[in-house]
Formats: structure tokens, sequence, C-alpha cells
């Protein structure tokens, strides 16, 4: 029995030293747990991997066109044609027949060459 | 036996005025030694009015790219319907480029126009590159192209 009171005293003596000074670091405002994200105050803004904030086009100074990057992913409409819409890109030929604008004499799939 | 013979009689008599009334036209384009990326180039028609008709080939498969037709995008709004199965690559600086196409007949000496309108990313763009009449006897005429294209005829 008297062993009991001994090891109940002294963990809750241990537990006493170690866990006071633990609970005034968090509640201190400078102390080292501080938290990341503080409500009302201005959060640092979260930097995603990868993030990119070219978005591909680039005003060329010399001819004041367009500079637009080739990447397959951020195909966009022109933006003349109202903000950049995912676009389609045309059949290539000779996987779809040509289209009835009347011009073509029939379906036949051109031919091209290119030296 | 003789209706067999009808049959067939009714569709060479059917098939034969399709046949005439089209016929291959290749269209030869060399460009210039610009020093730039490969050229766009968008081939389409307008009417004796002027108005647009229809596209008969385009040179350059990124849609994102086509406002720099300036002539055949006002025209069409950058409608890639308009160029289904009529779109291959675009051409190299200095480089030739052959299509050949089956075309109605009703195309030529009936008041179109063909326009080939020329861009090339970071450098100016260029409408009407080339305007050419329509004509059985401006066939195999060599035309000077404005800025990108050093030539264009066509032969038919």
């Amino acid at each position: 029995m008297k062993n009991i009171w001994t090891l109940l005293i002294a963990s809750t003596v241990l537990s006493t030293a170690l866990g006071l000074p633990a609970l005034s670091a968090v509640r201190s405002p400078a102390g080292l747990a501080n938290p990341v994200f503080v409500a009302g105050q201005d959060a640092a803004s979260i930097i995603l991997v990868g993030e990119d904030d070219n978005d591909g086009d680039r005003d060329s100074r010399s001819t004041g066109r367009s500079e637009k990057s080739n990447d397959d992913d951020d195909d966009c409409k022109s933006k003349l044609s109202g903000g950049c819409v995912k676009a389609n890109n045309p059949a290539p030929a000779g996987s779809v027949a040509p289209p009835k604008n009347g011009l073509f004499g029939s379906g036949a799939a051109p031919e091209v060459q290119v030296k | 036996m003789k209706s067999l013979l009808a049959t067939l009689a009714l569709t060479t008599a059917l098939t034969l005025p399709g046949l005439a009334m089209a016929r291959t036209v290749t269209l030869n384009t060399t460009l210039k030694n610009y020093n730039g990326d490969g050229a766009y180039l968008a081939y389409y028609v307008t009417d004796a009015s002027g108005a647009y008709v229809g596209s008969l080939w385009m040179a350059g498969g990124r849609s994102r790219f086509y406002d720099y037709l300036t002539g055949w995008f006002r025209a069409t709004g950058g409608n890639t319907s308009q160029i289904d199965g009529i779109t291959g690559a675009s051409v190299g600086s200095g480089r030739s480029l052959k299509v050949t196409l089956d075309l109605s007949d009703a195309l030529f000496d009936a008041g179109y126009t063909l326009h080939i309108d020329a861009g090339v990313q970071n450098m100016r763009e260029s409408p009407n590159d080339v305007t050419v009449p329509l004509t059985k006897a401006g066939a195999g005429n060599a035309v000077a192209g404005r800025r990108y294209i050093a030539n264009f005829s066509y032969d038919m």
C-alpha cells in the first residue's frame, strides 16, 4: 500500500514538473508553439509546388504580338474571342472528310507534301 | 438481264456528272527565308462580293494561334469546324508546301478569289499575303506573296 502511494505521488510530481512548462509555452504568444495560421491575421500566401506565374502568354515588345507557349495543356481560344476558353483543335486531314462547304468535289482526303 | 443493264446505265448516268463537276487541284506555296518559327497559313475563298465562302486548307493545327490569321479569323470567328479534315502542320521558313485537293469545278471562272493569310509567332501577321482569282487560265501562273510567301501557284 505504501508503495502504491509512493508511486502515485512520484508520477504526480513528474507530471506537474514536465506539464506546467509545456502548458505555459502553448499559451505564450511569443512562444515556440505559435500557430501557423491565426484567425484575424493576414495569412501568408500558400505556395503550391509547381505553381507557375507565367500563363504562357508574353507580350512581344518588338511586334506587339502575344508570344504563346507551346504547352498543349493550356490551349485556349484567342483573347479576341472573349477570354481563355478551352479550344478545340481541328481534326487533321485524313481523319475526317473535308467540310461540306460546296468547295470540295468529293470527300477525298487531301494529299500533303512539305519540302 | 434487262433490269441489270438499266440499273448500270442509271448509276453511270448519275456518277459521270459528279466526276465531271470535280477536279484535282494542287496548291503550291513556297515560303521566304524569314528566320522565324513555322508559319501558319489559312487558305480560304471569297465570292465576287468579298463574302467568305469556305476554307480550303489550314497549315497549323493549334487553334490558339489562329488569331494571327486575321482575315480568316475575322471571317470565321476561329470556328475550327470550318477546317476539320483539311488541316496539316505549319510550314517552316524557306520550305515548300504542296496540297492536292479534289475541288468543285464550279469554283473556277465564277468570280471566286483565293486568299492566303500568313502568321508567324512573334512576327507581324500578314492577312492576304496572297490573293488570286480562281480561273482556269490562271492555273500554273506563279504569284508573289507580300511578306512570308515567296510565291504561290495552283495546278489543275
